[in-house]
């Protein structure tokens, strides 16, 4: 589609509307994003059963292989109306399917139309001025490829994959799929940005499956990362093995009240906006609508005594290359903030309209748009003395933790946990780490080590004070 | 011929056999799927009320088979043939046919199915949408000072789905209404959320009364002073749509053939084996008329006329859920095995897969056993009732599984006792928690609905259900 004939006819249809319909446009913007994807998916081996055990076959073939060249243009609406005497704003989001003028004037006064009927408090729709971070989100060694080259280079890179977990000793990769996008998105709004800029994606989806004898078991990893390079085959294989094996070799899991040591995978989990309650408590639309817990200044775990670290956590789209990084979100600059600082509440995710309403733009406060990266400062202990000493249980990987965004319990399945005690790892699976979020954090330890880990880059290890296990 | 179909489709359907044809000059086998969206969501929270087109999202996905590997080129570019043809001659022009398995393309069939519903959803004007949310919304918060954030939402989804291939020629219209009622109370301490869905293929759905509403509310209400179930092993009885999902995340992804073939699911070691009690019945159906997870055919031009058939009488069988892949690689492989309108993918630009559509707990006719819900409660001593899920998760070769509840009712001598626990996690070992089923009702109910992912990824809509179903469990 004609990129700059939509814009055209999308700023002068927006200028005769109120005429011709009575609809009054508080603004527009257009993106575009144009995206060239491809996928490979490969099954090494395909298997059967035979008297109770596995057989394998070797399979050469990959299983399919897709490429897909899309463009999508999406137009947003915001519409003001008066009722009552009191003035409203609303908006409205669609796909345009061409750059056909009565087509794209028909959806512009669609969207003007459900945009001009929702009742609620004016805000601003743009951000004068705005100027939006340099951050490198593309990968330039694949992102000028051809299709046929690149479709080589994602080949290499799961055949160097597959020979990495060859030399494994009881595990095999029994799924690899690898899919690459690149994008190109333009912005073009009534309030004047103009924007434009690639990014690439490059995300994995690798099943390593151990065995020892009877015992068999899988651990899926999915790697994301900006940049192909960034997927190292050996780190990946070195890491699904072990795991893998861990839970082929796992026993059943203990009743424990008392402390638990988070690594790796399950320290992610546990810190990673996407799956705890903190993005929700410190989001404008929660705070205004006075769902939340936040409260600037204030200990996120309440009136508990503090007994660990003070745990600081920004919300950073600014990390180059980073998972989650964004230039910017809903047509605003991306920004770092801090949600927690020293423990407690402080910044608030949130796009123009909630800074708005919370009055936090009249104190000169950006907003920040959608949340970016996850990021931990270290803390001050080394790993060793978070594992120690005596009886320590350790949990390295959960089935799919969650919290409840309002109250922040969780009670999740463990995928791979030990026991450690005496200079001996047990490993478990199985039963359900109980606890609450924001009490954790009145009692947590936080490793000096780091990871960086998809879209978290923080402390590799923590440590929780009081936590159960219902094995 | 018209099919009311969005213009652009209707054009596009007598296409694909040229399309189809294309492809199998030099592919021995070629199919073409295309997928659009439209429909209408309302919300309203009480700073927010927002009412969106759902975007349409065309997009066409051509796939020729070597015989041995799925080649596909899939594209947002649905209008532009000339694009089309050039796209597909790419897709096959460096195809090496190999000796494999050739797909059979079926019969000649040139169909089209449409949802059956009670109201047209297409007819309901978005000011009628907004004035149903809206009176949700105010009779949530009217219910209690409490309830401080009170949501409700109008999701009215259209899907479309052409299919060809070089005998078939498919499309349908599939209808989905959903209202949600999501009351979150506080009492300055504490915050609770409950949760309300009513689902149907027409706005029927969002005939919603009063007294539903006010339940929804109270509950939330309820759930501030509710405890927290303390952890340990507990005869439940679980609601309809947790136990559907019971078998979802158990004998539903452990029976996707893709699954299998990979080594992934230790269902393939105990085909015609015991896998649970007598009462253990599993099926999966697309089939299943107005449901959420309904299907008319399958992504791979399969018709969703019979259930796959997963557990009978306790042991599991060879008819599982197979994608055209999966089945094209296993059936010489897997005895009994046959072609399932399971093959489903996410969006056009996606892998196709084996994917549940509805998956449910036969119930146990009253003659065999069956209860009613009142009689399996007063049957069975001391338990809790698991009513609401949030969430399951499934691990098809350890035979775990994990579901997530918003609450469980306790039961003391065969009687519920009004004592609330909220957000229960409920775990198992699979063959231990299915061996464990003592106790069945005679009613389905397949009325839930959302979204199964495959593993962390591909979401595809399902439903699941059954009866209410009584076994042991660990609860945290």
């Amino acid at each position: 589609m004609d990129f700059n004939k939509i814009k055209s006819i999308v700023a002068g249809a927006a200028m005769a509307l109120p005429a011709e319909r009575g609809l009054d446009i508080a603004g527009w913007a257009l993106r575009r994003t144009e995206t060239d994807a491809t996928t490979v998916i490969r099954l090494p081996g395909i298997y059967t059963a035979k008297e109770g055990k596995f057989l394998r076959q070797p399979n050469p073939h990959p299983r399919e292989v897709i490429m897909s060249p899309s463009e999508e243009v999406w137009l947003k609406v915001y519409g003001r109306h008066k009722a009552d005497g009191s003035e409203y704003m609303g908006e409205a989001i669609d796909q345009l399917l061409s750059d056909d003028e009565a087509t794209m004037k028909a959806t512009l006064a669609a969207l003007a139309q459900a945009a001009c009927t929702q009742p609620n408090k004016p805000y601003p729709v743009s951000a004068a001025g705005a100027e939006f971070p340099r951050v490198e989100l593309a990968d330039h060694e694949i992102h000028e490829l051809s299709y046929g080259a690149l479709l080589g280079r994602v080949q290499r890179f799961s055949d160097a994959l597959l020979e990495a977990a060859s030399g494994e000793f009881g595990v095999e990769v029994s799924n690899l799929e690898v899919f690459v996008r690149r994008l190109r998105t333009r912005i073009e709004t009534s309030s004047g940005i103009a924007l434009e800029y690639g990014a690439t994606h490059t995300d994995a989806e690798v099943c390593f499956i151990a065995r020892f004898g009877d015992r068999v078991a899988e651990h899926t990893a999915r790697p994301h990362a900006r940049r192909l390079r960034d997927l190292d085959p050996q780190a990946l294989v070195l890491m699904g093995a072990v795991h893998a094996r861990g839970i082929a070799q796992a026993g059943p899991p203990p009743q424990h009240i008392g402390p638990v040591v988070l690594t790796g995978a399950a320290a992610h989990d546990f810190m990673k906006l996407d799956y705890q309650p903190l993005s929700w408590h410190c989001s404008g639309k929660a705070v205004y609508e006075k769902m939340s817990r936040y409260e600037k200044g204030r200990p996120a775990y309440g009136d508990k005594p503090l007994a660990g670290d003070t745990v600081t956590l920004f919300s950073d789209p600014l990390v180059p290359f980073g998972p989650d990084s964004r230039i910017e979100g809903d047509f605003l600059p991306a920004r770092r903030i801090s949600l927690l600082k020293d423990g407690c509440y402080d910044e608030i995710l949130g796009g123009l309209r909630y800074y708005h309403y919370l009055g936090l733009l009249e104190q000169g406060a950006k907003p920040s748009g959608p949340a970016g990266n996850t990021v931990v400062p270290a803390g001050p202990h080394r790993t060793a003395e978070l594992l120690g000493p005596g009886r320590v249980i350790v949990v390295r990987s959960f089935s799919d933790f969650r919290t409840d965004p309002t109250s922040g319990d969780f009670a999740s399945e463990i995928r791979l946990g030990e026991i450690r005690e005496d200079g001996s790892d047990k490993p478990f699976r199985g039963g359900l780490l109980i606890g609450n979020w924001f009490d954790a954090l009145a009692d947590i330890r936080l490793s000096r080590e780091t990871v960086a880990l998809d879209g978290y880059y923080g402390p590799a290890t923590i440590r929780i004070g009081n936590l159960q296990i219902a094995g | 011929m018209g099919y009311d179909l969005p213009p652009q489709l209707e054009e596009l359907r007598g296409f694909l056999p040229e399309l189809v044809a294309e492809a199998e000059k030099k592919a021995p086998y070629a199919s073409v799927l295309v997928t659009q969206s439209a429909g209408e969501t309302v919300s309203k929270s009480p700073a927010d009320e927002r009412t969106n087109p759902v975007p349409p999202r065309p997009g066409i996905r051509i796939s020729a088979w070597d015989g041995m590997t799925f080649f596909s080129a899939s594209t947002s570019r649905i209008n532009d043939r000339d694009y089309l043809i050039r796209l597909t001659r790419d897709l096959v022009q460096s195809i090496v046919v190999k000796q494999g398995p050739m797909p059979d393309p079926g019969d000649e069939l040139d169909r089209h199915f449409r949802s059956e519903f009670k109201e047209d959803p297409a007819k309901v004007t978005a000011p009628e949408r907004q004035a149903i949310c809206r009176h949700a919304f105010e009779k949530l918060a009217a219910f209690d000072a409490r309830i401080v954030a009170p949501r409700a939402v109008y999701v009215y989804e259209r899907e479309y789905r052409l299919f060809g291939n070089r005998t078939r020629l498919l499309s349908s219209d599939i209808s989905n209404v959903g209202l949600y009622l999501v009351p979150v109370a506080s009492d300055g301490r504490k915050q609770a959320m409950n949760f309300k869905g009513s689902l149907a293929p027409g706005h029927e759905a969002a005939h919603i009364t009063d007294e539903t509403i006010r339940e929804t509310a109270e509950l939330a209400v309820q759930y501030l002073s509710a405890d927290k179930i303390p952890a340990g092993e507990y005869r439940v009885i679980l609601d309809p749509d947790i136990a559907g999902t019971l078998a979802h995340e158990s004998f539903g992804h452990g029976c996707e053939v893709d699954a299998l073939m990979r080594g992934a699911a230790r269902a393939s070691l105990y085909i015609g084996k015991r896998v649970g009690s007598d009462l253990v019945n599993i099926v999966d159906f697309g089939g299943l008329p107005g449901r959420h997870g309904s299907i008319f055919f399958s992504d791979d031009g399969v018709l969703a006329t019979e259930p796959a058939v997963l557990v009978k009488d306790g042991f599991l069988q060879p008819t599982l859920m197979t994608d055209l892949y999966s089945y094209l690689h296993m059936r010489d492989r897997l005895p009994g095995l046959r072609l399932s309108a399971n093959g489903r993918l996410e969006t056009y630009n996606h892998p196709i897969y084996a994917r549940m559509t509805n998956t449910y707990f036969l119930p146990l006719e009253k003659e065999k056993g069956g209860k009613t819900r009142e009689e399996l409660i007063a049957d069975s001593g001391d338990a809790v009732l698991i009513e609401q899920l949030t969430s399951g998760m499934e691990d098809p070769l350890g035979w775990g599984v994990q579901l997530q509840a918003l609450r469980g009712r306790e039961i003391k001598a065969g009687r519920l006792t009004g004592k609330l626990y909220y957000q229960v996690g409920l775990t198992g070992y699979v063959p231990d928690v299915l061996s464990s089923i003592d106790g069945i009702t005679n009613e389905l109910d397949v009325s839930s609905g959302g979204t199964c992912g495959k593993g962390h990824k591909e979401y595809a809509r399902v439903s699941s259900g059954g009866p209410y179903v009584r076994c042991r469990m660990k609860l945290g």
